[in-house]
């Protein structure tokens, strides 16, 4: 697994012997895990070694080897640093590996994508606000949901120091009614080096397997090639 | 003639421009359902929406009202009757027939199951008089076998952990489709969990709660 820059002794103290691992188990991101990883563009241990998974395309099986050999750090600080994932419900195991999704993309984004919004209407888009998929809104105006994802990206860039000191933790941009509900909203996936536009199309629903399987399908096909 | 005397005008405006109505009148309407939310008691008597009240929008916002707030237990009685309206209204007008590329009708992404399950999830143990209330309404939606998985549950509730048969709807399951426990600890820690948490997430918000030492396993 590509996890070659974390030395992460620095940031786990070293722990008594007091972990090990549950059973022989093949190591996945839950949604909520792709979602920190990618959600925002911070690199961090934590962050890494999920990008480092679905770098992968074949779920890797977990072993107290593969994981010393990822983290960089003797067992019991990396099997702590695993615990901590876990107990964040970033992390999963899975009994059989699953290879990453194969389906060409004309076929599988758009049916990923439907799952992500309650309406089934969604679009992603690449860093310049070209549209790569889209299910359920019509094609003008798909390409212009992609461009103004790309302007908003450029927005946010430009007063992420504003958000910070505000201390705002959303992650994406919305048009909301005056109720405060979101009728579309613009979510940056920051997967490897290459930036990604997802836009939702009423309630965002990132609590699917789909979801992780988006970010996995980009990780294997745009971000390698980054 | 006196000022006293001085007929008033009868009209003092001057006639509108152009009528209030008609093909010129703006055609968006006043979100009303925003402001004045559907009663989820009314819909147990069996009452309909009110007027003026899109389902669509009621039901988005009892979607939005768990999500935001998992325990509002009336937002999750207003959900499941509106996901039981949805269904019946899905069984009078038929499914409709959707273009390719187009989305599908919203009355077909709305599951009873779903909604149960968010309610189940969020109370857990409690709530078990009005966690089966909302089941018997839900039952005539729900096939015998996820009845009977929620009938087992009433007593203990649902855990996110629980591997949870949903359609992909349901706003407050994690989605797993694995095992949630890789690691076991079997010792107490000898450090602060919260601060390493803090430093390798990078994310304070997102930070599990360290387990009491006594949790421990020998």
């Amino acid at each position: 697994m590509p996890l070659s820059t974390a030395n992460l002794l620095t940031a786990a103290p070293a722990a008594a012997a007091g972990f090990s691992l549950g059973g022989d188990y093949f190591v996945h991101p839950t949604p909520a895990g792709t979602y920190f990883a990618v959600s925002r563009p911070e690199d961090d241990a934590g962050r890494r070694f999920l990008q480092g998974l679905l770098a992968e395309a074949q779920t890797p099986a977990l072993t107290v080897d593969a994981l010393k050999a990822w983290t960089f750090l003797d067992e019991q600080p990396a099997l702590a640093f695993l615990e901590r994932l876990q107990a964040a419900g970033h992390v999963q195991g899975l009994p059989q590996a699953m290879q990453a999704p194969a389906e060409p993309d004309a076929t599988l984004l758009p049916a990923l994508l439907s799952q992500l919004s309650d309406e089934g209407k969604a679009v992603l888009a690449d860093a310049g606000g070209l549209m790569l998929a889209a299910v359920g809104f019509k094609h003008a105006h798909s390409e212009q949901v992609a461009a103004l994802a790309a302007e908003l990206a450029a927005l946010q860039r430009r007063h992420a120091g504003l958000r910070a000191q505000m201390g705002l933790a959303s992650d994406g941009w919305g048009l909301v009614s005056a109720a405060g509900y979101s009728e579309l909203s613009f979510w940056p996936l920051y997967v490897g080096a290459s930036r990604f536009h997802l836009v939702v199309s009423g309630q965002p629903r990132f609590n699917q397997q789909a979801y992780t399987r988006l970010v996995w399908a980009l990780a294997q096909r745009h971000a390698a090639r980054a | 003639m006196g000022l006293c005397n001085m007929p008033l005008p009868m009209n003092p405006l001057p006639p509108p421009a152009r009528p209030l109505s008609g093909p010129t009148l703006p055609s968006a309407r006043w979100p009303t359902e925003a402001f004045a939310p559907v009663d989820a008691w009314a819909l147990m008597r069996g009452e309909p929406l009110p007027a003026g009240v899109r389902h669509r929008a009621a039901w988005r916002q009892a979607c939005a009202d768990v999500a935001r707030d998992p325990l509002q237990l009336e937002a999750h009685a207003r959900r499941v009757l509106l996901a039981c309206m949805a269904q019946e209204r899905l069984q009078a007008d038929g499914p409709r027939q959707a273009s390719p590329g187009q989305a599908p009708f919203v009355y077909e992404r709305v599951h009873v199951f779903d909604a149960l399950v968010d309610c189940f999830l969020a109370l857990g143990s409690r709530g078990r008089g009005f966690r089966a209330a909302l089941l018997e309404r839900g039952r005539l939606w729900l096939d015998d076998e996820r009845h009977d998985f929620l009938a087992r549950h009433l007593p203990d509730g649902l855990s996110p952990q629980d591997a949870l048969p949903t359609y992909g709807t349901a706003l407050l399951d994690p989605g797993l489709i694995g095992l949630p426990v890789l690691v076991r600890q079997l010792q107490p820690l000898p450090f602060d969990t919260q601060a390493v948490v803090t430093e390798l997430a990078g994310e304070p918000d997102a930070a599990p709660q360290a387990e009491p030492a006594s949790s421990t396993e020998t």
